[in-house]
């Protein structure tokens, strides 16, 4: 589900000219590659187009491997190596999506929370800013919060 | 009613308001079309305009199955009233958001989910549209739109249609008044004028419309028409009267010559026959004739066949014209004499188709005589059957006259033809007067005067009330003839006699007219001028005379005849110096008949001729058998009368030489009297006779001198010794009239021509001694005897030998002396001749 979600994410956000727009119509989702959900979403998204670009999920070993991701997860299972990789991350046009509840804090963009049993989303507008992301207004709106910089900036 | 029985300006304004009503109609019709349409068209391009908004907008709530937003998002559609329904699926076709209009029914179902489009279903349009994130379908959404508002809006329309409809038939309705009148105005004026030129036949009238286009050029027509009637009228009219004059000219021409015109279709049967046909045969005009057998039935049965055969000869072209004569009866049952001629029209094949001609009265040349141009005896006979079958089928009473005029032959020898014929001209003028004849043409009591002989005429009276109507007739008849005649520059006094017969007294024309013939027998028997009925004792006396006839040819073989003699004296002496031979027939039934009854008979046939002969031959006998019993006695003669017959008949010489020879008598002894009219028919052959008798040394004496009309001249030249005045001058010497002069006249004029004189009839002495002072020569008559019969005519002759005078009958007084009076002739038989 999360992965339809990523999927979306992508759709919703554009990112600054010159780093989509290199000849590679790839748009690459970097996981690690200890992720344990690896499998499900190498098998849900990969492959799939948004407009002439096509969805690639790379896995990646250790931080300084960023190079070519442009959406990077960091699922819960990743929790040690979260706020080096968002530290190492920060200013780069690369959109951090996580799950845990201080990855917003810890720089993260865009975290998954539950709601009611469902799938919701908050958004730090001040970090994907800050890394020259532009997330739609219609992405914004379905988010459950959205803060400007760091955890202490909720609401709408 | 149908549409064409209304009027122009109805039917044109019915047709121009409906025009612009179905007008008005369509358009609203075509506009409503058209604004449902672009109604529809609006409504989906509206509903996908929102649906792409809402589908925009909640792409990515259904991308990130959010619900709620998706919720909220649709329920901004409350802003849109007219949407009633929206409904977002996922992927999966399952309903992820919904939104109903609170204005709308409470009922409205969610859609199904279809395909992307739009569906229409009653008054709602439902569109299904994909939800699109970035190219990527994350969901459908469906829209149902509520098209109820449109109604509204035609409602609003249909006001507006409404109105216009009504101002668009309020300004149809003037147009088409103003267009009605301008095509309906010229058409009535022109209906209107039809009308009038059809009523007053006044086609010098135009129609004065002005119009242009098709109504003027059919004012323009009609005025063209009328101008050409009016010529035709014009020039028809003066072919009419022209032609009427002729008809007039020609109707004038044929009723001037009284002709009757008849014209026969030949191929229909029908004829027509003109008026006066009809008044020519008695028809009044009312009588309308029209078929040929109705001509045919009227020709006489004698007549028709030939006449049919005549019309048929001309019909087949065998004759270059039908000219027929024949008899027509006419109404009263009479027939005339008709003279047809007619021609045939022939088609081109010559088959005649037609025929017409005229029909002439021509009764009057036919029946007329020509020169007295009244109707003749075949005419006569005809009338007069027809008149017999009107009376015995009317119980009519008619009367047939037959008038003989008495002294004819005396005026026709001693005046000659051409007086004759003058004096029958005055005389026929006469008894057509005097009968008044209705015209033969008027009604069935006719009257006819026709000359049927000579001098014998017939006049039929038709239907008189009376016996004595026929009398009055006569009457007025006799006393027209009283008045004098003019002929040949002379004044003559002429009567006639008539005898009437009754229609009662025969059944045959020729038995009627032989009964009148009868009576005017006995009118002249009885003394002439005058009229007589026929009667059942005429009867018998015709059939007396019928037995006269037959009995008298046995009579003179019988020796029934005897010869009387009367004494005739010198008027000097008294004596004997002839004796007058008279015939009497001794009927072995009738006893002893005069010849006054017997001798007319005798006249009438060569009886005459027989019994003069054997009077001539007895008498010469007789006398000179006396003259030898006596042969010293006077020289007497015996007198013998001849008629007029005798005289003409050319063995009368024969008869004398013979009777002279036989008797031995000397012709010296022998005396014809003949009467005056009897020698005056062929003066040339009688006068050779006379002068025959003369040379043989006959005595010849005229007897009933003063009757005729013999002229002095002729006197002079005819061979004559003595001269007879006739018995009527005698007879009235004593009643003083002119008598007197008149036979002093007759001696002076003949004893002048060296004539002696014989008065007969003297039967007083006052005539005996008037004629002897007169000086006449010898006399006869009752005085001095009857006739007698032979025996006592040989006792005169004896007692003449001793030189007896004739006794006086009657010797009175005054009575003169005579001699040797033996026997009384009063002791004679009392015959009365």
């Amino acid at each position: 589900m999360k992965a339809a979600f990523l999927f979306h994410f992508a759709q919703l956000v554009d990112w600054p000219v010159g780093v989509l727009n290199s000849g590679d119509p790839s748009l690459n989702l970097c996981i690690f590659d200890d992720e344990p959900r690896r499998q499900e979403l190498q098998s849900t998204i990969d492959g799939k187009t948004i407009g002439a670009r096509v969805f690639h999920v790379r896995l990646i070993n250790q931080a300084q491997d960023f190079q070519g991701c442009n959406i990077l997860f960091l699922s819960r299972d990743e929790a040690r190596r979260q706020a080096p990789t968002l530290k190492s991350l920060r200013g780069m046009p690369v959109l951090t999506v996580g799950e845990t509840a201080n990855f917003l804090s810890d720089g993260g963009m865009i975290r998954f929370h539950l709601e009611e049993d469902k799938i919701r989303f908050d958004i730090n507008l001040g970090g994907a800013e800050s890394s020259h992301l532009k997330i739609s207004a219609r992405l914004l709106l379905l988010a459950t919060l959205v803060t400007q910089s760091g955890a202490a900036d909720r609401g709408r | 009613m149908h549409i064409r029985d209304f009027s122009i300006r109805f039917n044109l304004s019915l047709l121009t308001i409906s025009a612009s009503v179905l007008a008005v109609l369509l358009a609203s019709l075509g506009f409503a079309i058209y604004e449902w349409q672009r109604y529809r068209a609006s409504a989906v391009h509206e509903l996908t305009a929102l649906a792409d908004i809402l589908g925009g907008n909640t792409a990515a709530s259904l991308a990130f199955n959010d619900e709620r937003t998706a919720q909220e998002m649709l329920s901004a559609l409350a802003t849109e009233p007219s949407v009633l329904v929206a409904c977002l699926y996922d992927n999966q076709g399952r309903v992820f958001a919904d939104y109903r209009s609170s204005g709308g029914p409470h009922a409205a179902r969610l859609p199904a989910q279809r395909s992307d489009g739009a569906y229409y279903e009653g008054e709602s349009l439902t569109l299904f549209r994909g939800v699109l994130l970035k190219g990527e379908r994350t969901g459908s959404i469906a829209l149902v739109y509520d098209l109820g508002g449109f109604r509204l809006r035609l409602l609003e329309y249909a006001k507006i249609a409404i109105l216009v409809l009504f101002i668009s038939v309020l300004a149809t309705f003037l147009a088409s008044l103003r267009l009605a009148h301008s095509i309906a105005d010229p058409l009535v004026q022109l209906a209107v004028l039809t009308h009038r030129i059809s009523s007053e036949k006044d086609y010098s009238v135009r129609a004065g419309i002005r119009s242009g286009g098709e109504t003027g050029l059919l004012v323009d027509s009609f005025n063209e028409m009328l101008s050409q009637i009016e010529s035709r009228e014009g020039a028809l009219k003066d072919a009419l009267s022209s032609l009427q004059e002729s008809e007039e000219r020609y109707a004038l021409a044929a009723r001037g010559a009284n002709d009757g015109l008849w014209d026969w279709n030949l191929v229909t049967g029908e004829i027509y026959f003109s008026p006066r046909w009809g008044q020519m045969l008695g028809y009044a005009e009312s009588d309308c004739w029209s078929t040929p057998e109705q001509w045919f039935g009227h020709i006489h049965p004698g007549d028709r066949e030939r006449v049919r055969a005549e019309i048929k000869a001309h019909r087949e072209g065998k004759t270059l014209e039908f000219v027929s004569e024949y008899r027509m009866r006419q109404k009263s049952g009479g027939y005339i004499w008709t003279l047809s001629r007619g021609i045939a029209v022939r088609d081109s094949t010559g088959k005649a188709i037609r025929m017409a001609g005229s029909q002439t009265d021509i009764t009057e040349g036919k029946i007329a005589d020509p020169l007295t141009r009244l109707p003749n005896r075949p005419y006569f006979m005809d009338r007069l059957e027809s008149a017999i079958e009107n009376a015995h089928q009317q119980k009519w009473l008619f009367a047939v006259l037959f008038v003989d005029l008495d002294q004819f032959k005396q005026v026709n020898d001693s005046l000659g033809h051409a007086a004759g014929d003058e004096l029958l001209i005055d005389f026929a003028g006469r008894l057509r007067a005097g009968v008044r004849s209705n015209s033969r043409r008027n009604g069935t009591a006719e009257s006819v005067v026709a000359r049927i002989g000579g001098d014998e005429f017939a006049i039929l009276l038709g239907h008189i009330e009376r016996e004595t109507d026929a009398s009055k007739v006569s009457t007025r008849i006799l006393k027209r003839l009283g008045e004098p005649f003019y002929v040949d520059g002379r004044k003559i006094f002429v009567s006639a006699s008539i005898g009437i017969a009754l229609n009662s007294t025969g059944d045959t024309p020729e038995e009627l007219l032989h009964n009148a013939d009868t009576a005017m027998y006995q009118a002249k028997t009885n003394g002439k001028a005058r009229f007589e009925f026929f009667n059942e004792g005429l009867r018998k006396l015709v059939v007396t005379r019928f037995d006269i006839e037959t009995g008298l040819r046995k009579a003179i073989d019988a020796h029934q005849l005897v010869l009387y003699y009367q004494p005739i004296v010198s008027a000097s002496d008294s004596r004997l110096c002839g004796l007058e031979a008279l015939v009497r027939w001794n009927h072995p039934e009738r006893g002893l008949i005069l010849p006054g009854e017997f001798i007319p008979v005798a006249e009438e046939s060569d009886l005459i001729v027989l019994l003069g002969r054997w009077v001539l031959v007895e008498a010469c006998r007789r006398m000179a058998e006396w003259q030898r019993t006596f042969p010293s006695g006077p020289s007497l003669t015996i007198n013998v009368n001849v008629s007029g017959r005798q005289l003409s008949d050319p063995r009368l010489m024969e008869d004398v030489q013979f009777a002279l020879a036989e008797s031995g008598l000397n012709p010296k002894s022998l005396a014809l009297e003949m009467t005056e009219s009897s020698i005056m028919g062929d003066t040339k052959q009688t006068l050779e006779i006379l002068d025959r008798l003369k040379a043989m040394n006959i005595r010849l004496q005229i007897d009933d001198f003063g009757t005729g009309y013999s002229s002095l001249s002729r006197l002079q030249r005819l061979p004559f010794d003595n001269l007879k005045i006739d018995r009527s001058f005698i007879r009235e010497l004593s009643t003083g009239n002119s008598s007197l002069d008149i036979v002093r006249a007759i001696l002076q004029l003949a004893h002048s021509l060296k004539l002696g004189v014989v008065a007969e009839g003297v039967e007083t002495e006052e005539q005996f001694y008037s004629l002897r002072q007169l000086g006449c020569d010898y006399m006869q008559g009752f005085l001095f005897s009857k006739p007698v019969d032979a025996e006592a005519a040989e006792e005169f002759y004896r007692q003449s030998c001793n030189g007896d005078a004739i006794s006086l009958a009657f010797a009175g007084p005054r009575s003169i002396h005579v001699a040797g009076m033996g026997r009384r002739a009063a002791s004679l038989d009392a015959e009365h001749l």
